[in-house]
C-alpha cells in the first residue's frame, strides 16, 4: 500500500450547489437593500430573491450545478471586468455565499477579501458575506463568537457568519 | 457512501493515507491486539479487536462538532475508567469542528499550541507525544482522520 500525505495536486476543488438554512435566507433577506442584488461565485445558489447570478467562468460548462437562466459567467480574477459589470447593473447587493476563496482563510485574510471586493462595488453598495464558521482558521480558544463577529463584522447565524458592509466613498472598508 | 470514502475515492485504490498508517505502525510496533473505540473510529477494526472498557489502548477520534470543555470530561473519563494502568489514549481531534471559547483570555495565537496547553493543564493524566499540522489547507484529509493527535496516559 501506498501511503499518501495529502491530496498530491489531484482536484480537490468539488463544487457543489451549497444549501442554506432558512433562518439564513431569512437573515440576507432582511439586510438586502431596495435595487438589485448581484449573487457572485456562489454557486448557483436559491436564497428566493430575485438576483443576477454572476458565476466563475470555468464553471459554465458543469450541468451539475444546475445554473438559473440568465447567469453570467466571468473570469474571477478580471478584476475591472467585475468592477464594470457590478457598476453596469447598479448593484445595490453584492452576495457571496461559501466562496472558495474563504476555505481556510484566517480572519485577517478574510477581511482583505471582503475589502477587494467591497472596492469593486459602486459607492453605497451592500456587501453580503456569508462565510462557513467550520473552515475560518482561528484559535477556538481564545476567540469566544461574539469576538469572532466582532472582528468580522458579522453575526453568527446557525455555523455561518454573515457579515454586512456598506460602502462608503468617503471611508469604505 | 461515507465522508471517507467519498475523499479516498478520488486518489484510486492500494493507498493508505498517511495519519491512518501511523496509527497502524502504533499498533503494530507496539503489539496491540485489542483497544476501547471511541467516535468515528470504524475503520480500524480491521488492524486491532474493539472490546469493551477497560483495555491497554484507546483510540479517540473526534470528527464532528465538539466544545473543549465536555471533550475534556470525555478524555478523563477515559482515562480514568476505560484504560488499565499504565494504558494509553490516542485523541485525533478535527480542531476546526471545535465551538469557539475565550478559554485563554490572555492566550497565545497559535492555536495548536493552546490545544496543547488545554490538555497538558487539564487531563487526569499527562501527554506521551503529540503531532499537529498547522498549515492545513484541506488537502491532508483532516475531515478523514483528523490531524490534530495526542497520545497520553494517565496518572
Amino acid at each position: 500500500m501506498k501511503v499518501v500525505e495529502n491530496y498530491q495536486g489531484k482536484s480537490i476543488a468539488h463544487v457543489s450547489k451549497t444549501v442554506l438554512e432558512d433562518l439564513i435566507t431569512c437573515y440576507i433577506k432582511e439586510l438586502l437593500a431596495p435595487g438589485q442584488t448581484v449573487l457572485m461565485f456562489s454557486h448557483g445558489i436559491d436564497i428566493g430573491v430575485e438576483a443576477i447570478y454572476l458565476e466563475k467562468d470555468y464553471l459554465q460548462s458543469d450541468s451539475t450545478l444546475g445554473f438559473p437562466a440568465g447567469t453570467c459567467f466571468i473570469n474571477e480574477k478580471n478584476l475591472p471586468a467585475i468592477e464594470d459589470f457590478l457598476n453596469q447593473v447598479d448593484c445595490k447587493n453584492l452576495l457571496i455565499v461559501h466562496h472558495q476563496r474563504f476555505k481556510y482563510q484566517t480572519v485577517e485574510v478574510l477581511n482583505d477579501i471582503f475589502s477587494e471586493n467591497i472596492a469593486l462595488m459602486p459607492d453605497k453598495c451592500c456587501l453580503i458575506g456569508v462565510v462557513d464558521m467550520t473552515f475560518i482558521n482561528f484559535n477556538r480558544l481564545t476567540t469566544s463568537v461574539p469576538r469572532l463577529e466582532h472582528l468580522l463584522h458579522g453575526k453568527l447565524i446557525g455555523n455561518n457568519i454573515v457579515t454586512h458592509r456598506i460602502k462608503n466613498i468617503c471611508n469604505h472598508n | 457512501m461515507t465522508w471517507r470514502q467519498q475523499q479516498l475515492e478520488k486518489l484510486g485504490k492500494n493507498f493508505v493515507i498517511k495519519q491512518d498508517q501511523d496509527l497502524i505502525d502504533y499498533i503494530t510496533v507496539n503489539k496491540i491486539k485489542t483497544a476501547v473505540g471511541v467516535g468515528a473510529v470504524g475503520y480500524f477494526s480491521d488492524h486491532v479487536q474493539f472490546v469493551r472498557p477497560p483495555a491497554k489502548f484507546l483510540i479517540y477520534i473526534v470528527n464532528e462538532r465538539f466544545d473543549f470543555l465536555n471533550l475534556l470530561d470525555h478524555v478523563n473519563h477515559h482515562l480514568t475508567h476505560s484504560l488499565i494502568k499504565d494504558g494509553v489514549m490516542y485523541l485525533a481531534l478535527n480542531k476546526f469542528y471545535a465551538w469557539p471559547m475565550e478559554y485563554f483570555k490572555h492566550g497565545q495565537s497559535d492555536y495548536d499550541q493552546s490545544i496543547y496547553d488545554f490538555f497538558a493543564d487539564n487531563i487526569k493524566g499527562k501527554i506521551l507525544s503529540y503531532k499537529f499540522n498547522a498549515n492545513d489547507d484541506g488537502t491532508f484529509f483532516n475531515f478523514v482522520h483528523p490531524l490534530t493527535q495526542l497520545y497520553m496516559v494517565a496518572h
